[in-house]
């Protein structure tokens, strides 16, 4: 059975060979980085001494990298710290989204396109480091977990896109439940939600991937570094033998072993931050095809 | 949030206006990166004011050398104005190190203390035994607040505009280079130290007055002293190679002129082999061509380094070398490639780089390879006529106390900082770089401190950071460290008379903001895309730019401090 369309032409053999091909080559530029950060994370000094760099062909394994990074426990705080932070983050930004959008989806809400107005303005101008600083630390929020969530809770793209796809949803659906006699919250829930999974996974998938990955506000705001997230706290591994500075760093070795290669630790950091989304993406990736910008574009 | 005792802070709209707010100033990073010594320009005394080290001694507390330890190999004393002295070294590790003070440094308080840090996160006070051994030796609280030492002016910049300030505030030079007017801000936050410290009243804390008075010069600010220094080594980088690949082919490790660097580059690149002679050497030509570090005052006036003959020799030379294919290509490719793996590879056999970087090699691979050795060429003129080499300011990095806390806790944070400046050789040293012998550390070959996997997890280069201390060679490897003091006393007399040593000046933002752009015309001529006349058309664009503004600027310093 073919899924060619009727009116499109059958491909030539030198046509689906050349699409099979281009295919595999832009697969493996994918792949092939990878391959070669997942090999140097478990790879030894010979090995990476010997590559001069990203280790290309297997030689002896280690998982020494992996060992040093998770050994002391500050690593492992750091993941729960960033699981949680990324679990009520996305959980806050998704409500306070959903909400904000269906308001602002509604013609007749309350002050609704000042409020839009308000909260495109924000594409146009940051807020700026210092005055950032200045406000979360004049609400008491500076060495708390809230830093990391409240000032990026709500995103003014993710906003407009999940407004522009309530708007398609037809007003007939909504009106017919309110013949019913549904409230507005029970409509939202019951009828808009249902028919927006897609974008809403989407969306969540978006925030959870900036909460998994924020680092700045994270160096600004936490002083107390037991408290950091995963990415601040893996990024002082990348920093390791920068420490050189005034030329001041420990004199001493390590007791029967040597240093794992710093190259197969950084590669390994790169593995620990990448492997979450990784796990993520596949189940959110059905939504993508259905394609989140789809209302925006008819809205 | 805690909220500041009343009257321990400044408004925080009043600082606003203080700290510059180009904090991210990229412009100005070109040079300074977190594993160079600063080198080039001053740390910020903003705007047009500068002020000569030679005035200010008045202010420096009196040098008093502290007796209890004395190097092997002696270094060489500078009696060029603000320059640092070569400390000597080490090449065995003391047996029974000596206990520097007597009495407890600390009377129980609890201090914040803000650091960078390059390298992995120990854990927090609670869970962490070397910190609560230290500070029990201290006799005080140090909590650490430990921020990322790449973003550091952010975060430093942020603080200082809200305000919301630790108790000691470590600061390197490099960060403050990016701060627009922290001439001003370090009035309103930090506390004027010269009543503490100045001249005699340095006694109480005799470890502070065991730093050198160069390195003192750049802690005044407006006048006044106003922060602990971090002596630095007096040299920015040198020309390293692999000893050990050298000698086993018996190539020429004392090249004279540039024609003999060279020759001996042919000498060493084989494609075929996968090796080439150079990583990155640029920066080391300049003094090798006796390029001036940044200005030459000659006949009554300013010529920046750009504008003098030798730099169109020394572009000329290096695309030369580019065309002959002796630079990696990656290093070519790639402004990034790790230069310190091919090294270690044998891919490159000569870069330039960090007396710093030479230690990180050999940590990463004495342990492996026994043989593996390295040397930095002797500084050697390009025709062969008198050396020159560049040096670095006295001090790297300040560490500041808050303004406003009462006398007495200031007394008590300069007495932490006074245990925390123990040099190599003495027992605080040990604990502050190695945390408890038996616990954190064991003595290894020869009696050096080799950490445990205790020692690995929980001791990070965080007191070191508060205050300095004479900056011996004290690496684990006797043959690199003889190696290393006797290529800086071989250097010391050959360094630059720059017409501004020892004047704190902060170079102009417009001209940092130049040497990116400009340098990156000047390295399209080095790779051969440009010819080397164009070099003069590239000049030309600088002083439009900026350059002769900022000709003028420095004139007008040199002539303010007397010196034309």
């Amino acid at each position: 059975m073919t899924t060619t369309p009727a009116w499109a032409e059958r491909p030539t053999r030198v046509g689906a060979l050349l699409k099979g091909a281009v295919l595999t080559l832009i697969a493996l530029s994918v792949l092939f980085p990878i391959y070669m950060v997942v090999l140097t994370s478990l790879s030894t000094q010979e090995t990476v001494t010997r590559a001069g760099g990203l280790v290309t062909v297997p030689g002896e394994l280690s998982f020494a990298a992996y060992a040093e990074l998770f050994d002391g426990g500050v690593v492992t705080r750091s993941v729960l710290v960033s699981l949680g932070v990324t679990g009520v983050g996305t959980a806050i930004s998704l409500s306070v989204t959903v909400l904000a959008a269906y308001g602002l989806s509604r013609p007749g809400s309350l002050l609704h396109r000042p409020m839009l107005f308000l909260v495109l303005l924000t594409f146009l101008f940051g807020p700026g480091m210092i005055p950032s600083y200045l406000l979360i630390s004049s609400l008491g929020l500076t060495d708390s977990y809230w830093a990391l969530i409240l000032p990026g809770a709500v995103t003014a793209f993710n906003l407009v896109v999940m407004r522009a796809f309530f708007m398609n949803i037809p007003e007939e659906v909504s009106d017919s439940a309110r013949i019913d006699g549904a409230s507005e919250f029970r409509i939202l829930w019951r009828i808009v939600l249902p028919m927006s999974k897609g974008v809403v996974a989407v969306i969540g998938l978006f925030y959870a991937v900036g909460y998994w990955n924020s680092f700045f506000n994270a160096v600004l705001y936490l002083n107390d570094s037991a408290k950091w997230p995963l990415q601040v706290v893996l990024r002082q591994y990348v920093l390791q033998g920068q420490a050189l500075v005034v030329g001041q760093s420990s004199t001493a070795t390590i007791a029967g072993q040597s240093l794992p290669p710093s190259l197969a630790i950084q590669m390994a950091i790169v593995v620990v931050a990448l492997l979450p989304v990784l796990f993520v993406y596949p189940f959110v990736q059905k939504h993508f095809t259905k394609g989140v910008l789809i209302g925006a574009v008819k809205g | 949030m805690k909220t500041p005792p009343e009257g321990a802070t400044t408004s925080r709209r009043g600082f606003l206006g203080l700290v510059g707010l180009s904090a991210v100033a990229a412009a100005s990073g070109g040079l300074l990166s977190a594993c160079s010594t600063p080198s080039g320009p001053r740390p910020g005394s903003g705007g047009a004011t500068a002020a000569a080290a030679d005035k200010l001694t008045s202010l420096t507390p009196t040098y008093t050398a502290f007796p209890g330890v004395k190097p092997d190999l002696p270094g060489t004393v500078s009696n060029l104005p603000g320059v640092p002295d070569v400390s000597g070294g080490f090449t065995t590790y003391p047996a029974s190190p000596v206990q520097a003070l007597t009495q407890k440094a600390g009377k129980g308080g609890t201090y914040t203390a803000m650091t960078p840090l390059w390298g992995p996160l120990p854990p927090g006070l609670e869970d962490n035994s070397y910190f609560q051994a230290a500070n029990a030796d201290i006799g005080a609280t140090v909590q650490f607040q430990i921020t990322d030492g790449t973003v550091y002016a952010d975060k430093a910049i942020a603080r200082l505009a809200s305000g919301d300030l630790p108790d000691i505030m470590v600061i390197p030079s490099w960060e403050i280079e990016k701060m627009a007017d922290f001439n001003t801000a370090v009035d309103k936050a930090f506390e004027d130290l010269t009543p503490y410290l100045q001249g005699d009243k340095v006694k109480p804390y005799p470890l502070l007055a065991n730093l050198p008075t160069a390195a003192w010069q750049w802690s005044v600010w407006n006048n006044k002293l106003m922060a602990v220094p971090f002596p630095t080594e007096p040299y920015p980088f040198a020309l390293l190679y692999r000893k050990d690949i050298f000698d086993k082919n018996g190539w020429n490790t004392n090249p004279k002129t540039a024609d003999e660097l060279f020759e001996l580059g042919k000498e060493i690149t084989d494609p075929k082999a996968k090796r080439w002679a150079f990583g990155s050497i640029h920066e080391m030509m300049w003094p090798t061509f006796r390029i001036p570090q940044e200005w030459r005052y000659e006949g009554g006036k300013l010529v920046h380094k750009y504008e003098t003959p030798e730099f169109e020799l020394m572009l000329a030379f290096m695309q030369k070398v580019f065309k002959e294919e002796l630079v990696h290509p990656e290093v070519v490719s790639s402004k990034g490639a790790n230069e310190k793996d091919l090294m270690a590879s044998g891919q490159i056999l000569i870069y330039r780089d960090g007396l710093g970087g030479w230690k990180e090699l050999l940590q990463q691979h004495r342990a492996k390879n026994p043989d593996f050795a390295m040397n930095a060429f002797p500084v050697f003129a390009h025709d062969g006529g008198t050396p020159m080499m560049y040096h670095g300011n006295a001090a790297g990095i300040f560490t500041f106390v808050k303004k406003g806390l009462p006398k007495e806790k200031v007394e008590e944070i300069l007495s932490v900082l006074n245990w925390c400046a123990a040099p190599f050789g003495t027992k605080e040293y040990e604990l502050s770089n190695f945390g408890v012998e038996g616990e954190h550390f064991k003595r290894g070959d020869n009696g050096i401190p080799e950490l445990t996997d205790l020692g690995r997890k929980e001791v990070a280069y965080t007191y070191g950071f508060l205050g300095g201390r004479p900056l011996y060679v004290d690496w684990p490897y006797p043959d690199a460290v003889k190696l290393n003091v006797e290529w800086q006393n071989a250097s010391f007399p050959h360094l630059e008379k720059a017409p501004f040593d020892g004047i704190r000046v902060q170079r102009p933002s417009r001209m940092s903001g130049l040497q990116v752009p400009t340098e990156d015309k000047f390295t399209d001529i080095m790779r051969g895309r440009r010819p080397v006349s164009d070099a003069k058309q590239i000049v030309a664009e600088w002083q439009r730019d900026g350059g002769n503004e900022a000709r003028d600027f420095y004139m007008k310093v040199l002539q303010d401090n007397g010196r034309a």
